[in-house]
Formats: C-alpha cells, structure tokens, sequence
C-alpha cells in the first residue's frame, strides 16, 4: 500500500459513519477524565483498552486513541480554572494558566490552550505522517539482534529519565520483563512459573494487569485521599463573557502560529525519546517560550504564551512517541505501551508489516489524533461549565462507579473471572508502587516488552550465535545504553559526595 | 530519597512518622520482591537452559539492583523505626493502612459476591456497600448511584457489546449446570 492510498484510505475510514461515532465517544470520554484531577491519560486508556475485543480494528484504533488525544486538553482546563492539573503533563500549564485567571482571563487561558493542544496535536501527526518513508526504510536494519538490545536501551531510558527514583525504577522494569516469563514457553513448550495454575498456561493477561496498575490503583489512592477530588469549588464563569475570551485566546494562538511550531517541534522531538513523556516536554517548551519572549519578567504573572508554549508541545509529543511505537513496537511510555496492547488485542503488527502493509491504520491514528483534538477544543470551548463541575464529584460516590467499570472491563476481555482477582492484586502492587515512588510506566512496559525480547533473543542467538552483541547497531546501541546508564549513575554519586 | 521531601504545613513529628512509615513499607515491599525472585530462581533451576536462559538474563540484574536498593534503605535504618512501625501497623495504628485494608477487604468480598452471586448482585450490592457503610453516603444516593450503575453496566456490555457477564455459581446451579 503506497502512502497515498493509505492516507486517503485512513481519511475515509477514520470520518465513515462506522469509526467516526467511536472516536467521537473516545474524544469526549479522555475530556471528562481529563478534567478529573487523580484520573490520567493511563487511566482513559486503560478503561478503553476493555472495550477492543469486540471492535474492528479502525474501531478500536479510534476509540482508544480519542480517549488518549483529549486527555491533556481536559487536564490543562482544570489547571487553569482550580490550579489543579488534571494530569501530569499539564503541570507547566500551571506557571501562567492560574495567574491568568487571577487576573480575569480565564477564557483567554482555556482558548489558547484548547487551541495550542489542537495544534501542537496536529503538528505532531503531521511530523508522524512525514516520517513514515523514513522509518520504512530505517525499521530493514532493525533485526531480531537489534529488536533486543533496542528493547533494554527504552527500558533504560525509560527508568532513567522517567520522573521516578532511577534504581527503583530498574527494578519496576526488570520486574515486569520477569513477569511476561511467566507461561508457556514458546521454544520448548515448558510451563515457567505458573505454580501448576492452567490459568496462568497463556501467562498473566495484558487488560488485567494494565487495569489493575492504572486504574484499580488510581481508585485505591483516590479512596484514600477522599473527599472532593477538587479542593476548590469551581466558579462558574458568566457564559457570554466566557465565550467571548474563549475565541480571542483561539485567535491568540493562531496569532502566535510560530511559537506554536517552534514548541510543538520541541515536544515532537522529546516525544521520539522513550521515557522523556509530555510533562518535562511542556517544561522545556515554556522555558524556550519564556528565553525567546520580549518580556520575560510577565511570565509566571500570567503570560499567555507560557500557556499556549506547555500546552502546544504536550500533545506534540503524541506524532513523536507514536513514531517509536509503530516502527520498533518498542513503548516509550506507559500510555504507548496501553496502545500497544492495544494493537495486539486488535491483531495488528508492528514494525516493518504496519509500515508498509497498514498504512491506513497508520493514517486512521494520525486523523484520529487530529479529529480528536479537533473535538476536544470544540467541546471544552463550549462545556468549560459543565464540565469543570465534574471536578466536584466526591471521590466516595466515583470509587464505587469507576470500580465497578473496572471489575467489569477486567472480566469482559477473556470472561475470566480469574483476570478480576489479577487486576485487584495488582491494583494494590500498583497502589504501595505509587506510593513507594517505583516506576508503573515501567513495569508495564517491561510487561509487554517481555514477549519480544525473548523472542527477538533466541532469533538472535538463532541467527548470529553468541557474539550477536558485537554487530555494529547492537554494539553501538549497548554502547549507548551503558554510556547513559553509567553517566547517571556517576552523576548520581557526583551529586551524594558533594551533598 | 525521595520520601524525604518536605510536605507545605507538615509538622517536623509528622513528617518523621511519614518517613518512616513509608520506609518500614519499602522494606516489605522490597522483601515481597526479592523472595519472588528467589523463588523463580530456584523454579527456573528446574527448566531446560533454553527455557531458563532468558529469565536469568532478567534475574542477573534484578538480583543487583534489588541489593543496591537493600544496601539504601539499610543506610536510612536510623529513620526506619522498623519494628516500631510494623508493630503500629499491625495493632491497627495505622489510620491509612487501616483505610487501604477496608479497600481489600471490600475487594475480597466484591470478588467472593461476584463468584458466588454473579457480576450483577457482586458490584451493585458492593458498590452499595462501599458508598452507604463505608463512606456513610445517604441511603437514597448510595442505593440510587448502584442500581444506576449496574443497569449502565448491563447496558453497555450484555447490549452494546454483546458480552454476557457472569451469573454466578448459584444461578448456574439452579439452571443445571455441574460445570461450574
């Protein structure tokens, strides 16, 4: 399939009558998540990775893609109007969002931030679609040797630049390579540590774990936490003049179009390196916004280009760590990792056959990035209201629901009622993981690494025999691994003698 | 570490009591951790080399990490009050254990409730459970939010979806089922 027919293949697909009402609902799902503090991106994915068994593929694709591109947008509304980032990744959003409202520019704020997320979204696809011919070509020099030494160096970025403690991150992520041994055996058909239990034949089932790490986890704290999930109650902004700022902080952004390019390129970049993720991208990018700014000193007091600067590279970020996930199948994030199981839930392949054989479904999640984005904006410049009430929800009237959805989604997937019991098992190791500041990202995503790095290990020593590790891309990116494992470990030390 | 970061408001007693508590739970965990991997090690003694070959792979430097961060915590044993905080622990002085450990009693019996009773009577009477005794909502929102949310649920799955849930060990029984 040329890139052409692929693209006006995705085009059609991803606007027929079919997949178009999935995206829709995903796209309306990841707002209301999104404007919910405690609730994240992980967590709308992990609730509509549920869904997937029963969808077609663009279906699927729509729908859990549509709930991941809204989520920031939400999450940046709730920063500006309670100080509160919905999620992590708008937390830069904070800087400037807040102080705007303060001053009675909460519209300008949530309009040039929707506006920003559409467009840094848009950007980021764009960047994904150009890159396809490339990374066709780049994915022919990845083979089983360097399938597996690519697999350890994301696993390391992952837990060295992830915003958990380097060492227990390590163990998060060895931990989860050693629980995706846990099955048959696909060489010698030997069962490995399934304690005699046929349930565990097939290995620990990826919708369970992945519910019970984001989501289970998620209602544990939140039950914990209690009370109103936000802390201040929401102030009603008069509707008119809302509306009215809202469309001047869309043409604001749209003024500001080469900010908008130059800090999406930043989060499209940082979205290519597994483990970086969108919240240190919207940090850098309202650095580069404030260092280039004429007035510096009115940042943090409520600069909208400190808005529109966070907000345009966090959802640029999607194009960039899509890129990774589709050529190599290797996750940078959690969120990649949830869309990845995704993927295998929905039959398709990554890598080589989805480069060249499913560039439609390729072109399906690029306007379903677009398109969701699209209605994010749409929705939040006219639901700002309603929808931030939905942060006054208490969390003992939302646990008892979401839980409910959880407990539901974890049977649905396989009708096991053994894959409820492993979702709340690992909601409580999700739960004391959080807590003790170790790595969930990556233990899923050595979880769902785990497949092909022994896969890709046996192939290699299959192939190559014992020195696979000295041809020249798996030396040079073990080199690299060790380089960047070592440099933290000695600026960790560097930093303890001095301290 | 990064339990020791200060909280805004957080008295210098409570912050102590925090440390420690959440190091008294790293060591637990840690431990948790490490005999699971000692466990699979000795398992993965008993396969063929090429069964076993990619588990050591991962469990060689699993082993290293889990001791490096052993060795940490060991340097913070001062702060840990281990035997202290295990023992609060367990005589139930621990108000956010305590909340954590409903959280799984009512999980365990929302699993036992669906098993015996099928998926419909499990999260309705559970959620009800969880809103009304637990959290003390009002009995008109708590059973309202529960009948709501089970028919949403069978809305959407046993209709949308086409996805029939579990009916229960009970139902099946009657309905003559012996494979249960």
């Amino acid at each position: 399939m040329t890139i052409i027919e692929g693209m006006m293949s995705g085009f059609v697909q991803s606007t027929s009558l079919t997949v178009f009402p999935y995206l829709f609902i995903g796209s309306l799902f990841g707002l209301i998540i999104g404007v919910i503090p405690g609730l994240s991106g992980h967590f709308a994915m992990a609730m509509a990775v549920t869904f997937l068994y029963t969808m077609e593929p663009a279906t699927g694709i729509a729908f859990i893609l549509g709930a991941h591109a809204t989520v920031a947008q939400g999450g940046g509304l709730t920063a500006i109007l309670f100080s509160t980032p919905g999620t992590g990744q708008n937390a830069a959003t904070l800087l400037d969002g807040p102080p705007m409202r303060d001053k009675g520019q909460a519209g300008v704020a949530v309009g040039a931030a929707m506006a920003s997320c559409f467009l840094g979204a848009t950007f980021g696809a764009i960047v994904l679609a150009l890159l396809i011919p490339v990374l066709r070509d780049v994915v022919l020099f990845f083979g089983p040797p360097e399938i597996f030494v690519l697999a350890f160096l994301a696993l390391t970025f992952v837990a060295v630049l992830g915003k958990e403690d380097m060492t227990r991150s390590l163990i998060a992520a060895l931990l989860g390579l050693l629980l995706a041994m846990i099955g048959v055996d696909n060489v010698t058909n030997t069962e490995r540590f399934t304690m005699g239990s046929d349930r565990l034949a097939d290995g620990l089932s990826l919708v369970p774990v992945i519910l019970g790490l984001f989501a289970v986890a998620e209602m544990i704290d939140l039950w914990v936490r209690g009370g109103s999930l936000a802390k201040d109650a929401p102030t009603a902004l008069s509707a008119k003049e809302t509306q009215r700022q809202i469309f001047y902080g869309i043409g604001l952004a749209f003024k500001k179009w080469w900010l908008v390019m130059r800090c999406s390129a930043i989060g499209t970049t940082m979205g290519l390196i597994p483990g970086l993720g969108s919240a240190p991208a919207a940090f850098v990018a309202y650095g580069h916004a404030k260092q280039t700014a004429k007035d510096k000193e009115s940042f943090g007091k409520g600069n909208v280009e400190g808005v529109i600067g966070a907000e345009a590279a966090n959802d640029a970020v999607e194009g960039g760590a899509l890129a990774s996930t589709i050529a190599f199948g290797i996750p940078g994030s959690s969120s990649m990792a949830i869309l990845l199981s995704g993927l295998f839930i929905l039959g398709l392949e990554t890598g080589p056959q989805m480069l060249n054989n499913n560039v439609d479904i390729i072109f399906i999640m690029i306007f379903t990035i677009i398109i969701g984005n699209l209605i994010g904006t749409v929705f939040g410049m006219f639901l700002v209201n309603p929808l931030s009430r939905a942060t006054s929800i208490r969390a003992e009237i939302m646990v008892p629901i979401l839980m409910a959805i959880i407990v539901t989604g974890a049977y649905a997937g396989d009708r096991s009622l053994f894959d409820i019991g492993v979702a709340l098992v690992f909601g409580v190791i999700g739960y004391i993981m959080k807590v003790l500041n170790y790595s969930r990202a990556a233990l899923l995503i050595g979880f769902v690494l785990g497949f092909a790095v022994e896969k890709n290990l046996y192939l290699a020593l299959l192939i190559d025999g014992p020195f696979f590790m000295a041809e020249p891309i798996p030396a040079g990116l073990s080199a690299v691994t060790a380089l960047f494992l070592g440099w933290n470990v000695w600026t960790i030390y560097r930093d303890r003698k001095k301290g | 570490m990064e339990q020791s970061r200060e909280v805004p408001g957080e008295s210098a007693e409570d912050r102590a009591h925090r440390i420690s508590n959440t190091l008294t739970l790293e060591v637990c965990f840690l431990a948790f951790i490490a005999v699971i991997v000692v466990a699979a090690f000795f398992e993965a003694l008993s396969y063929q080399l090429v069964s076993s070959r990619t588990p050591f792979v991962i469990m060689a430097p699993l082993a290293i990490v889990i001791l490096i961060q052993a060795r940490r915590l060991w340097s913070l044993r001062d702060q840990t009050q281990f035997k202290a905080r295990f023992s609060a622990a367990i005589s139930g002085g621990n108000t956010v254990l305590n909340k954590i450990l409903t959280m799984c009693v009512w999980m365990v019996g929302l699993m036992i409730t669906v098993v015996a009773l099928g998926h419909y009577i499990g999260i309705g009477a559970l959620s009800f459970v969880l809103m009304r005794w637990l959290s003390g909502e009002r009995l008109a929102m708590a059973a309202g939010v529960a009948i709501a949310t089970t028919a949403a649920i069978f809305v959407v799955f046993e209709i949308g979806f086409n996805v029939e849930l579990y009916r229960g060990l009970l139902f099946r029984y009657f309905a003559g089922y012996r494979d249960f």
